[in-house]
């Protein structure tokens, strides 16, 4: 098993769909506007509504369900310690069970559902942001998104610069960290065994090779970019266009009728179903 | 250590869309202190294999028997098998921690519960296999030395787990004509003296063809050719179809074989290249 | 302008420091390194200077700083601060020019050795150098790898590009026009490869050796075998010999 294989979050998937060809800044922007909507959906036919929807972007994206679904498991425990905290700990609601300290409610029931539901979400729609959008172009929106403020002497563009190596980088040093454990391990490293000091050496072997390389790497990188005249920010072109298509402003209008669509469906009395 | 291995099979993902089979099907037993030249493009799948016997990997399918013992068995303690089969993997140097030589190179024999009072003794005895002297490098941080004396440090590491089998992949990379040559003749030297059984892997004919008594050779997860330098060199046509090509002196000599020149198959050496080929050429003239 | 010289000597020889010295990485001590009459010490003159002579470094990981190979490719014309349009035609021309032209979307973890390191030599190219520097460029990849990089640079020396490579693999020598061998910080031989070759002795100190194509040819012309001394290639060794045998 490759680490890369369960780390889906940040990683590209090269395509051809709209999702793939719109705007980043556009992408960003509504991928925030998604994730606010997330926190004022209270009811189930709101979360549906919102659902459906994810599905229907999950299809224009040609990305397969799977790879999504497996961006999820390294976050399930983070998503099922949520669900148990706010199950045991509920602020309201009738009780249905109480024993100690715990007491679980029929609203607690509701919250800890929705809860766990709105984390799921929410790392679904930004795994989804990252599949279509090349981390360059991220960066690169960030650093447009948030030029104004340089005004304020926040260095931007440095910023997205080391964002955009940060990234070109994680893949490397995931294989590079796959590569040090496993020759720890064939030297008898505990690592998957053996007390908890004996497992902490067993990481410092891993740790510190790993760390060395990584300034290493630094160094030869930066005289890299020194020699292909790399000097910040100033006077630099870009490559990629940030232009806006028309499908930016489908999207864009798609995406406010889909905020007030599940908003609608959040508020709309029971009765109604 | 007599090694087999019988229909070795794996599978990266099986089951996934990024399904990829690795090895297939692969067979072959090596003799105790054999030295083994395992040769192959890169994704042949060298790496795997040497994984599996290391027991890094468990196959797909198939066995490995060490001595008999089947060491694919699930229930098997993996470590006895890596203190039994060391491996040092590509830029073993890349993977030196410790703040001293000797406590980098004691890691190994300490993680498999060697006593105190001889883990110093296995460490020099480690340093000078490689021909390294424990006194001066023993407590100098292994950051500080060179490049070459790096990877005799982190090769040591592996000796001093004391291996029946060393694995090496690999082991020459990056590094200049002077410190290959050193390397391969401690390896050399490690065969002859302490009779280890030892499988170099590589992607580099030259030095395979140079110290190896058997090759085999790996393309795209098939064992495709097996047998003694003279055998390999015989086969220029199968070398090529894997992606590899002959050494600089076989392939001149196998070139002229098929213009015309009579040569016998057992050369290695330039000078004497020269005095056959020179025979050849008067012996056309008489 | 045009030639193709190669750097010869073992580890700590000073081959790196001189390459780094060539573009302003490192700044000479006493001396002057002039790039087209620009003095490398004069800080002024270093952005022109390292436009004028590319770089390829020996790790192909550590030199790509794009998610996406054209993005890599297109890396330091943002920095010249190239227009857009010209920016788009000057990377498509030169991924075409090193073959990988069909990758321009891949990421670069997913390349080969070789691919990183001919998108390097794209990156360098596009920013239209007169001379390129390799610091031992092929050193780290597969005989697959360097056979493709060594075409590419066969195909560069062709188009008139300067080449300076820095190596310590002999076969790699063969390809230049010029040699250069240091050791311990000196220049101790240089001239054509035949001439270099020549000098088995010194090589032999500075733990170097021939290419076996050339020590045979040597050791045939020693026992008296009537081979040119020019030979440096496996078929043009073999022809001669085939020639030699029917005239004899």
């Amino acid at each position: 098993m490759q680490l890369s294989d369960v780390v889906t979050i940040g990683q590209y998937i090269p395509g051809d769909s709209v999702l793939h060809r719109m705007d980043p800044r556009v992408k960003l922007i509504l991928n925030t506007l998604l994730i606010v909507l997330l926190f004022f959906v209270q009811r189930v036919t709101g979360y549906l509504f919102f659902l459906a929807i994810l599905l229907a972007l999950v299809t224009t994206s040609h990305i397969s369900l799977r790879y999504l679904w497996r961006g999820l498991k390294p976050i399930l425990f983070l998503i099922a310690f949520t669900f148990i905290v706010q199950l045991l700990f509920p602020t309201e609601g009738q009780p249905l069970w109480q024993w100690w300290i715990f007491r679980i409610t029929d609203l607690g029931v509701w919250k800890a559902c929705f809860m766990s539901l709105r984390l799921a979400l929410l790392v679904f729609v930004t795994t989804l942001l990252t599949l279509v959008t090349s981390p360059i172009d991220l960066t690169d929106a960030l650093d447009r998104l948030f030029s104004f403020l340089k005004v304020l002497r926040i260095p931007v563009h440095e910023i997205a610069m080391m964002m955009t190596i940060a990234l070109r980088f994680i893949p490397t040093l995931l294989e590079e960290t796959d590569k040090i454990i496993k020759a720890q391990i064939s030297r008898g490293a505990p690592l998957d065994r053996g007390n908890l000091f004996r497992r902490m050496r067993g990481f410092v072997s891993v740790l510190i090779p790993l760390f060395v390389s990584a300034f290493r790497r630094a160094d030869e990188l930066a005289q890299a970019m020194e020699a292909r005249c790399y000097r910040g920010g100033e006077g630099r072109t870009r490559l990629k266009e940030m232009r806006l298509h028309i499908a930016d402003l489908w999207a864009t209008v798609l995406a406010l009728l889909f905020c007030a669509g599940t908003l609608a469906f959040n508020w709309m009395p029971y009765r109604w179903l | 250590m007599h090694i087999e291995a019988k229909h070795l099979t794996y599978v990266y993902g099986p089951g996934l869309p990024w399904e990829k089979r690795a090895l297939s099907d692969v067979s072959f037993s090596i003799e105790s202190g054999e030295f083994i030249g395992l040769i192959g493009e890169t994704g042949s799948g060298k790496s795997t294999l040497v994984q599996i016997l290391n027991g890094l990997l468990r196959p797909t399918e198939g066995t490995i028997l060490l001595d008999g013992s089947d060491i694919s068995d699930r229930k098997v303690n993996l470590h006895r098998i890596r203190a039994q089969v060391g491996l040092v993997f590509q830029f073993p140097e890349q993977q030196l921690f410790a703040e001293t030589v000797s406590e980098d190179v004691a890691f190994g024999p300490k993680n498999l519960g060697v006593p105190k009072e001889e883990i110093g003794k296995r460490v020099d005895e480690a340093l000078l296999k490689v021909g390294l002297l424990p006194q001066s490098l023993r407590d100098r941080s292994p950051f500080t030395l060179s490049g070459g004396e790096k990877r005799l440090v982190s090769i040591a590491g592996v000796l001093a787990m004391r291996p029946k089998v060393l694995i090496l992949d690999e082991v020459t990379a990056g590094l200049d004509p002077k410190g290959k040559k050193e390397i391969l003749a401690r390896i050399q030297l490690l065969h002859r003296v302490e009779k280890a059984t030892i499988i170099l892997v590589s992607h580099d004919m030259d030095e395979i063809a140079l110290l190896s008594q058997r090759i085999l050779i790996l393309k795209e997860g098939k064992l495709i050719l097996e047998g003694s330098p003279v055998e390999i060199f015989t086969r220029a046509q199968d070398v090529r179809s894997a992606g590899l090509d002959l050494p600089t002196l076989p392939r001149i000599l196998s070139d002229l074989r098929c213009r015309g020149f009579q040569l016998p198959t057992a050369i290695f050496e330039i000078g004497e290249a020269a005095r056959w080929i020179r025979k050849e050429l008067f012996r056309a003239a008489v | 302008m045009g030639d193709f010289l190669c750097v010869l000597g073992p580890n700590g020889s000073g081959k790196s420091t001189f390459g780094r010295l060539l573009n302003a990485l490192l700044i000479p001590t006493e001396g002057e390194v002039l790039v087209d009459g620009l003095d490398t010490r004069d800080s002024r003159n270093t952005w022109a200077i390292r436009q004028r002579v590319g770089m390829v470094f020996q790790n192909p990981d550590n030199q790509i700083v794009g998610t996406q190979v054209e993005e890599d490719v297109a890396f330091g014309l943002e920095n010249l601060g190239i227009p857009r349009q010209e920016m788009q035609q000057r990377v498509e021309e030169n991924l075409t020019r090193v073959g990988m032209l069909s990758y321009r979307q891949h990421p670069p973890h997913l390349l080969s050795g070789g691919q990183k390191q001919r998108v390097a030599i794209a990156g360098v190219l596009a920013m239209q150098p007169q001379s390129i520097v390799l610091d031992e460029a092929t050193s780290l990849l597969d005989p697959k790898g360097r056979l493709e990089v060594r075409k590419i640079l066969v195909q560069l020396h062709r188009e008139g590009v300067t080449l300076i490579l820095i190596t310590h693999l002999m076969e790699e020598a063969l390809l230049a026009d010029k040699l250069v061998v240091l050791n311990e910080g000196r220049i101790v031989l240089s001239g054509s490869p035949q001439e270099v070759f020549g000098q088995s002795e010194m090589l032999r100190q500075c733990h170097l050796e021939a290419p076996t194509v050339v020590r045979l040819t040597q050791a045939l012309r020693e026992q008296s075998v009537a081979l040119p001394n020019r030979i440096l290639q496996v078929e043009e060794l073999v022809d001669e010999l085939c020639i030699l045998k029917r005239n004899i």
